[in-house]
């Protein structure tokens, strides 16, 4: 019982630090918050479900394929509305919930209020060991790592990933370095869409995909970035984990408390580091 | 920072001097309160300092200028040392809120004050003008007049005079001057070591986070460390 | 104002006022934040806390709604306290995040608690009890009374923000680091806004709860802290009082007005905040200085004070 409960606290977790990642890449970087950043997920579900399940594309390829959909649809935002307004919290925050709203309730209007379920790309229960483990959270697992690795690679070894944390640590000094930062935001606002869109698609056939999903993820991955500090990508990581753990163990024990506990958790955290645990305490 | 100790006595002018990168502001960061300090002390009239936020600092009459003009910038001359007079006020805040006969006219005492220092830093005719629009001189003379509003007995004025041509330059210097004649002690950053040598009573030099020397403007001049340390981190300082 | 009720005889249109004073009181507590340089997400979360706590203490503890007002009040101050002592430490995205959460997580607490009226709410909330010759009957009593509270909340935010305390605040929102050289005390001001701020906004809802008499999880959604801050933005920011009160007419009026369906509201109501953010981030009341200076440019960026600036009492320095 516990091995189940771990692997499905592991399997949000992790889908959480996806999430998450794009946010905090966002804020790290570009210095915007995206409201709208759930719904970019949820079009990534919806995408991925449409392709896969109506079209009867390959699973991965669907996923692919809401990636670039929702890249796109990135592109768009942020030229549109973004670019006018890194920095400034408030115009950020305004803009962005209107497109989160105008997002969400198309999509309901589109899509209808019925939840939708993807039959997973693999099914069946994997043994490990004693225990059988439902196999999409597994696989959901494994991706998600095998991003986040990738992700770590980009950051560090390659040179748009240098730039990229040149640009966060100082903008200016990095332009004067020659580095482009225009079209650094502009990458890495996209790559936030994209890691969005790709978890929405790794967990269509876990959970099931509704025009408001977009809200819970935007939820927990604030709650990530409480737990985890706002602009630390292992901060993303580990609070992603921990807050999966707690809201798998804490839904099973307590039920519907386990929001209440989350928060409380995170209550204490921050008594002790306001920033979140590897975030700065200015 | 390692190794640094030096003391300062009322009433002096102490220049603090050193390469790019010797750690001068870094010093005044971790005096005014705004860096958190590892080890040593730090000792203000008696009372340990060290570890203060910065308004307990400035509560306690310390005052700060910055190297970059660190204004009010939307707001008028005037008002932006009107704000400084925050810690000034007696009266209780409940008297403020109800805006009582007391805190009404101990408001008017404090504007006209507000005018005494501004005459005091030859900014009177400017009262009005809006902050982001004066030139960088002025800006810098305002951003003096805003840590003088919180009554300080020591000023920390980082690089008062980057920025600015020769007379503002000596404009600054007269106000400094005048300064230390009301009574308040200063530590001064400069680059200029001209004008450092003109106007300290006591250098103390920094490289690298390290104190070198210490002594009067002469001594210093003299020093050979000290000139070891321009000349090999910074060939631009004139020396004079 | 005071013969409003006698002129307007439609309970539709008394209806209508009545929740712009009572929406202008929540506009009127995001500026008061805003006045110091933080966004807050929890106003609403803060008006349900108020609206609860009055009618719980109506209903179940037999108070009267005129001692249960005040101790609503006491209440979210009590709570503002303990959850502004952790969060305000950090201002910023941090600080609105933060908020963000409150308002997401207070409604499931209550939604999900039976003691507090589950999901299904608290209904029959009785009124306020007479006092002196005036029953509360109809919607003219109501109205004097949310008016009264409307006044008593601008006159003290008035005095406040024309106090030490406001040019403190302001100082920390226009130069945090300047204003802490000056001695302010950048933690016990920023909280101090966020409890008075969230008292306010759970008088609002006290008195809301005795007015529409029934209350459900679902009314402070961050949907209507998202509100809240739409009336600060339309108005315009840089007006502390008058802003919120044109911004939250607009908004309590315009959607009834044109019928709109409600199913396509957020569409627009999005695509409108959009607009207004790129095109004109000072809000409503800074047409007339855009139009003046004629400067329609889309990359016009402006920070966060917004319109350019004129010494004043209400207005952002």
């Amino acid at each position: 019982m516990v091995v189940q409960l771990l692997v499905n606290g592991l399997s949000i977790g992790m889908i959480y630090v996806l999430v998450a990642s794009g946010l905090i890449l966002l804020l790290g970087v570009v210095r915007i918050f995206n409201f709208a950043h759930g719904e970019y997920y949820m079009l990534g579900a919806f995408i991925t479900y449409g392709m896969c399940q109506l079209l009867n594309v390959n699973f991965f390829l669907s996923i692919a394929i809401a990636m670039v959909a929702v890249s796109v649809l990135g592109i768009f935002s942020y030229r549109l509305i973004f670019q006018h307004m890194r920095g400034d919290i408030l115009l950020c925050t305004g803009a962005s919930i209107g497109l989160s709203m105008m997002l969400q309730r198309g999509a309901l209007l589109g899509f209808g209020t019925q939840q939708r379920g993807l039959h997973p790309p693999v099914s069946g229960r994997l043994a490990v060991g004693p225990v059988g483990l439902p196999s999409e959270k597994v696989v959901a697992i494994v991706l998600c790592i095998a991003i986040m690795i990738g992700l770590y690679v980009l950051l560090m070894r390659t040179k748009v990933g240098k730039a990229m944390r040149a640009v966060k640590v100082d903008n200016e000094v990095a332009s004067l370095q020659g580095i482009n930062t225009n079209r650094i935001y502009l990458i890495v606002f996209t790559m936030g869409c994209a890691l969005a869109a790709m978890a929405g698609g790794i967990i269509a056939p876990v959970f099931s995909v509704t025009p408001t999903m977009g809200n819970v993820i935007l939820l927990k991955c604030l709650m990530v970035l409480m737990v985890g500090g706002m602009e630390s990508m292992i901060g993303g990581v580990i609070g992603g984990v921990v807050v999966g753990l707690i809201t798998s163990f804490g839904t099973f024990y307590l039920g519907a408390l386990s929001e209440v506990l989350l928060f409380a958790i995170i209550g204490v955290i921050l008594v002790f580091k306001p920033g979140g645990l590897f975030g700065e305490a200015h | 920072m390692s190794d640094v100790s030096f003391d300062v006595s009322e009433g002096e002018i102490v220049g603090l001097i050193g390469p790019n990168g010797a750690g001068k502001s870094t010093m005044f960061n971790l005096i005014s309160g705004f860096f958190p300090v590892n080890s040593g002390k730090i000792t203000y009239a008696g009372k340990e300092i060290t570890g203060l936020k910065a308004h307990a600092v400035a509560r306690l009459g310390i005052g700060r200028a910055f190297q970059a003009p660190t204004l009010f910038m939307n707001l008028s001359v005037f008002e932006n040392v009107f704000n400084g007079f925050h810690l000034r006020y007696q009266k209780s805040f409940w008297k403020s809120f109800f805006h009582t006969k007391g805190a009404l006219e101990e408001e008017k005492r404090a504007r006209s004050s507000v005018m005494e220092i501004l005459e005091f830093m030859g900014l009177a005719q400017l009262k009005s003008v809006q902050a982001r629009n004066l030139p960088h001189g002025h800006q810098k003379v305002l951003g003096v007049c805003a840590a003088m509003a919180i009554k300080p007995s020591l000023l920390l004025l980082d690089e008062p005079l980057s920025g600015m041509h020769p007379e503002e330059a000596a404009t600054m210097g007269e106000i400094i001057n005048n300064i230390r004649a009301s009574g308040v002690t200063i530590i001064l950053v400069e680059h200029n070591v001209g004008a450092v040598m003109r106007l300290c009573n006591r250098i103390v030099v920094l490289t690298q986070g390290r104190k070198i020397a210490e002594g009067m403007p002469r001594e210093i001049a003299e020093n050979e460390e000290v000139i070891e340390a321009y000349l090999g981190a910074d060939d631009e300082e004139e020396f004079d | 104002m005071a013969l409003l009720p006698t002129v307007v005889k439609s309970p539709y249109y008394m209806h209508l006022v009545i929740m712009t004073c009572d929406n202008i009181m929540l506009g009127l507590s995001f500026s008061l934040l805003y006045s110091t340089g933080l966004l807050t997400m929890a106003a609403g979360a803060f008006w349900g806390i108020g609206a609860y706590t009055s009618a719980l203490l109506v209903m179940k503890a037999g108070l009267s709604f005129w001692i249960a007002l005040p101790l609503s009040g006491m209440c979210s101050v009590l709570i503002a306290l303990g959850t502004g002592a952790v969060i305000t430490r950090i201002p910023g995205i941090a600080f609105l995040i933060q908020t963000m959460v409150i308002s997401l997580i207070i409604p499931e607490v209550v939604g999900y608690s039976e003691f507090l009226g589950g999901w299904g709410g608290l209904l029959g909330i009785p009124g306020p009890s007479p006092i002196g010759p005036l029953r509360f009957v109809g919607k003219a009593p109501y109205y004097y009374l949310v008016v009264v509270l409307l006044m008593l909340n601008v006159l003290a935010f008035a005095a406040l923000y024309s106090s030490r305390v406001g040019r403190a605040w302001r100082s920390i929102r226009v130069n945090a680091q300047l204003a802490e050289t000056l001695g302010i005390n950048l933690y016990r001001f920023r909280l101090l806004a966020f409890v008075i701020s969230s008292a306010a906004a759970g008088l609002a809802g006290s008195f809301y709860a005795h007015y529409f008499q029934a209350l459900e999880p679902g009314m402070f959604t961050a949907f209507k802290s998202i509100n809240v801050q739409i009336f600060a933005i339309l108005g315009g920011l840089n007006y502390y009082v008058v802003g919120p009160a044109v911004g939250a007419a607009i908004m309590t009026f315009v959607p009834e007005l044109l019928r709109v369906g409600k199913e396509i509201e957020p569409v627009i109501t999005g695509a409108v905040l959009i607009l207004l953010v790129i095109f004109l981030p000072g809000g409503v009341l800074s047409l007339p200085e855009r139009l003046g200076s004629f400067s329609w440019g889309l990359m016009r960026r402006t920070k966060s004070d917004g319109a350019p600036a004129k010494p004043g009492l209400y207005k952002g320095d």
